[in-house]
């Protein structure tokens, strides 16, 4: 059974909790404790135990688990340019770490750090991913990636849709209200505080 | 008059209260900088005595009140007018003390003090943990105040699915609700391990500034099989639910008028919370229709 | 408020009160017996749907139609502007030549004859959206009229930028 170590209010953690369910495949979660001040022990997270292989990082075990458990393909696609395409937004996705979850790090966690420029980078990218997206729509498509969701979704989807709890409202990027929505509405979808399911 | 007590006149401000403003175990040498009633706090442990210390800033010379109670660290800006209320269960033999961390929220005090006292968004905001449809009914519970001024709420009643991380299967839970001052309000609830006793949840809002604060969670509990991280996980994901309902709620100082919200008997607790801070002068982090 | 909407109901996702069309609150779950007091409603704005756009009033308008503008066929996508709409308004009117305008509508060609029209909602003291609307000659699906809404979309990013950044203090960055 793969193990998780897990805590609950992490967007990082939420990122492999949320594919897991996606893929329908079967997991346990540690709770580990997280406290400001012991970010050594927290910048260990998450942490993902598959089959006697202990893995970091998680955009790395996002490719791990699509890899090995989605047959279809279509999470990590095979195709070289839409393969390198979903890699590129694992690098916006870790802007977006490093500003808006950095915002909600200090307005939620007490963390000491320059928040106001913390917000003001996240609403930089937020316009730009405001603004792929719109013109995605003009294709006829909605996600960041190709015609379908990807990687690229996950690994950007916990920071963008917990931005409120740093001070980053998404009242002016309506593309991705969106596409936020409609990662809620996949099947599949599970909620983490700050980030509601839509009703049943 | 020091500056304190100059805006404290203007403002109707808390400054003569105790206010939580970090777990004691927090509070070492290296100060913690943080704010209080929009001032800046520093706060940190003197090495020789073992107190804590609270200043406007590292350098300064002035000090504010400071002492450690039931785990927190409590600050007080001017002298304050009263001891701090008692809490018998935190030296209770057998009772584990769980700090459950603190959470900065995007709205006033009183706010999240009245989302504390509230049952009716159980089955909704936390759904298949303290509440679940259909059993959504608030029955009549009893509010009173007591001898030392402290805000009641007993034979609270609620049926749980899970109503601790403790609890296997849904329950019938006893609630009891106090409000032994503005900011802090503790919860009394049937323990799955000890039907006899209460588990006690506490709730300390530190007030930031009017429209942000930051909530400090303790729970004071019999629970021999559950470590620490799964208990502060139970209580963490709860609070994390609340967040985004309490930010949302608009306006962010809680009105204190009675006509301002609608309300029903399931929001008795509520109601007598925005009566008895009316009562009590409060002009911090709610909103007074100036009476004519 | 959040909430969902299920048939004709809104609900609150706090404590689960359901609205009617009307906001008339219908049902309280904390009290199933009892009759939602009539002070319990929520305020409503008339709304309507017209030309494959969703309008509103916060007032009591009546409403007068788009004028004698003709709707056009491709709706390209909506721009969040940190503009007030008053600085917006002025800036397309003084930045485009030909331009005709009633209330928050405007059209206008460009060099080529293309016909845009841009509808403007006052979001806030400091925000706008605009609805970018164009004509094509193609068929919808059909790969240039992609072409020609994207070419659109695109150019009116950077008019936005221009628009921003004529402020003398644009809030681009603020804190909202």
């Amino acid at each position: 059974m793969i193990r998780l170590f897990n805590y609950e209010l992490s967007g990082e953690c939420y990122k492999l909790r949320l594919f897991m369910h996606f893929l329908r495949v079967e997991f346990e979660t540690v709770a580990v404790d997280f406290h400001p001040g012991r970010e050594h022990e927290s910048a260990q997270l998450p942490v993902l135990e598959d089959g006697g292989s202990r893995l970091r990082d998680s955009e790395a075990i996002l490719v791990h688990l699509a890899s090995r458990y989605d047959a279809s393909g279509m999470w990590f696609p095979v195709e070289p340019v839409a393969r390198a395409q979903v890699a590129a937004w694992f690098a916006i996705a870790r802007d977006i770490t490093h500003t808006a979850s950095a915002a909600r790090l200090h307005d939620v966690f007490g963390y000491e750090l320059d928040v106001q420029s913390a917000r003001r980078d996240a609403r930089a990218i937020f316009r730009l991913v405001d603004d792929h997206v719109a013109e995605s729509e003009i294709e006829g498509r909605r996600w960041l990636v190709g015609e379908t969701p990807t990687l690229a979704d996950i690994a950007c989807f916990p920071d963008i849709a917990l931005s409120h709890e740093g001070g980053i409202a998404r009242d002016d990027f309506p593309a991705i209200r969106r596409w936020v929505d409609g990662m809620r509405h996949l099947d599949g979808f599970v909620a983490m505080p700050g980030i509601l399911a839509p009703p049943r | 008059m020091s500056e304190a007590q100059r805006d404290a006149a203007l403002n109707g401000a808390p400054v003569d209260e105790w206010l939580a403003v970090s777990a004691a175990s927090r509070i070492g040498a290296t100060p913690l900088r943080t704010r209080l009633l929009g001032r800046p706090l520093a706060v940190w442990r003197d090495t020789l005595t073992g107190d804590p210390v609270a200043a406007p800033e590292i350098g300064a010379q002035q000090r504010y009140h400071a002492i450690d109670r039931y785990g927190c660290t409590w600050v007080a800006l001017a002298a304050p007018r009263r001891a701090l209320f008692t809490l018998p269960q935190y030296e209770q033999p057998g009772r584990r003390v769980i700090d459950c961390g603190a959470f900065g929220v995007h709205t006033s005090a009183p706010r999240v003090i009245e989302n504390f006292l509230d049952m009716g968004h159980f089955p909704y905001v936390h759904a298949g943990i303290l509440g679940e449809e259909p059993h959504t009914e608030v029955k009549d519970y009893k509010v009173h105040e007591d001898e030392h001024g402290e805000l009641w709420a007993t034979d609270c009643a609620f049926w749980q699915p899970r109503a601790a991380a403790a609890a296997n299967a849904g329950m019938d839970v006893d609630y009891t609700y106090r409000v032994p001052q503005p900011f802090c309000a503790l919860l009394y609830k049937t323990s799955p391990r000890m039907p006899a006793e209460r588990d006690v949840i506490a709730l300390f809002v530190q007030p930031l500034g009017e429209v942000e604060s930051r909530a400090h969670l303790l729970m004071l509990l019999f629970d021999d099989e559950h470590d620490n991280t799964a208990l502060v996980s139970f209580q963490q994901t709860i609070f994390g639910q609340d967040k985004p309902i309490l930010e949302s709620q608009m306006p962010k100082r809680l009105p204190l008028d009675a006509r301002a919200e609608v309300s029903t008997r399931a929001d008795a607790m509520s109601m007598a919370y925005r009566r008895w801070l009316k009562a009590t002068g409060l002009r911090y982090g709610v909103e007074v229709t100036p009476s004519r | 408020m959040h909430g969902k909407t299920a048939v004709h109901t809104l609900s609150c996702a706090y404590h689960g009160w359901r609205f009617a069309k009307d906001g008339a609150c219908i049902y309280i779950p904390a009290k199933p017996n009892l009759s939602p007091p009539r002070s319990a409603c929520a305020k409503t704005y008339a709304v309507r749907e017209e030309g494959g756009l969703i309008w509103a009033t916060l007032a009591d308008a009546s409403w007068r139609g788009i004028g004698d503008v003709q709707m056009p066929d491709a709706f390209c996508r909506g721009f969040v502007v940190y503009r007030s709409p008053q600085a917006t308004r002025s800036f397309l009117l003084n930045h485009f030549a030909a331009v005709r305008v009633d209330g928050a509508v405007m059209e206008r060609r460009d060099e080529s004859g293309a016909r845009c029209v841009l509808f403007l909602q006052p979001m806030s003291d400091e925000r706008t959206v605009i609805y970018l609307w164009i004509d094509t000659e193609d068929e919808p699906g059909d790969g240039a009229r992609i072409e020609a809404m994207l070419r659109a979309a695109r150019a009116f990013r950077e008019l936005r930028t221009q628009l921003e950044a004529d402020a003398h203090d644009a809030p681009a960055g603020s804190r909202r």
